[in-house]
């Protein structure tokens, strides 16, 4: 019986993983964009893409924007491995229950 | 929510940034916990798929208004154009021309906009793509306004200057729109390019007399069978995912 990755199955992380996956690998968005995009409170959002970047499927960067500091948030290598990976689980689980 | 946030000291001008604080702080900046979710499986379902939509629709543009927008703007300036050429539009040449030139100016400032708008805010491969990708519309226009310049001046039959004129600037759109779809891995870009080429020939091939009548026609219907089968598509891919 195929498992849900925890840290990936909270409609929270689920819906920003999701969208950093479309975002790409090699590719990063600004944390304001991803915050706008998801409809999320900086505070709520942060707290659950630090569950995730602990988790290793997101890397976070702050940088600086001609004086302006920015945070860069993007899908790792393995976050895509892990997002494959529950979406292949996902829909066996969901066949197994048709 | 304050540059404390920043820990490493390497920050200290410029505007506080409520992400970065909040990412690198380990606290909340609204004051409330994140809640765990629990979630059943077809929720699970729902959200990807929404996620998947929304972010799709925020990141890649509206490629069917773009395409719809051109459609228009060639019917509007080859059409008054083609009008004025025939004898049914009353209107001396020249001003059909500036009706080209502001439409192209209007759809060129829209496509911008456009995507402008839906890149701002990332980084990375994809970024570097689109920058070039738009250097390469920007420079290719660049020098595509030099060569008209030239030909303007060797050239002093108005409609011979317009087929060599137009026929620059559609071969290299549909170059670029080749190109484009090869870089964004979208085929039907690619495939309207090819469309523009053949465009192009036939109105080369059509002559001073009836060149326009094919952008008008072919050039213009391609843009518009583009923005439909853009438009189909991404109905498409979202149906699809509905139902998956």
């Amino acid at each position: 019986m195929p498992e849900l990755d925890p840290v990936i199955h909270a409609e929270s992380r689920l819906r920003a993983l999701t969208t950093l996956n479309e975002v790409g690998e090699n590719n990063q968005i600004a944390f304001t964009k991803l915050q706008k995009m998801l409809e999320m409170t900086a505070g709520n959002l942060s707290t659950h893409l630090r569950k995730l970047e602990t988790a290793g499927y997101v890397e976070v960067t702050k940088t600086i924007e001609g004086r302006t500091p920015a945070t860069y948030v993007g899908i790792t290598p393995e976050g895509r491995a892990a997002y494959a990976r529950y979406r292949k689980n996902l829909s066996d689980l969901l066949s197994g229950l048709a | 929510m304050s540059e404390k946030a920043f820990r490493n000291g390497q920050l200290e001008a410029g505007k506080p940034d409520p992400a970065g604080a909040a990412a690198t702080s380990g606290k909340e900046t609204d004051g409330h916990s994140a809640p765990e979710e629990t979630m059943d499986l077809h929720s699970a379902l729902r959200v990807v798929q929404d996620a998947e939509r929304s972010a799709r629709r925020t990141l890649s543009g509206n490629t069917s208004l773009v395409y719809l927008l051109w459609g228009v703007t060639w019917i509007i300036g080859y059409g008054s154009l083609w009008g004025t050429q025939q004898g049914w539009l009353p209107m001396e040449p020249s001003a059909a021309l500036a009706i080209l030139g502001i439409a192209l100016a209007a759809a060129t400032g829209s496509t911008i906009a456009i995507f402008f708008r839906s890149s701002r805010g990332l980084r990375g491969q994809s970024a570097f793509q689109g920058g070039m990708y738009g250097a390469a519309w920007a420079l290719g226009f660049t020098v595509m306004g030099a060569l008209s310049a030239v030909i303007g001046r060797a050239v002093d039959d108005f409609w011979l200057r317009g087929l060599l004129i137009n026929s620059v600037a559609i071969l290299i759109v549909g170059l670029l729109y080749i190109t484009g779809g090869t870089t964004f891995n979208d085929r039907a870009q690619s495939f309207l390019g090819i469309w523009l080429l053949v465009v192009t020939v036939a109105a080369l091939v059509s002559g001073p007399d009836f060149f326009l009548a094919v952008f008008l026609f072919l050039g213009a219907t391609g843009m518009l069978a583009g923005a439909v089968v853009e438009h189909l598509r991404t109905r498409r891919l979202r149906n699809g995912r509905a139902h998956a």
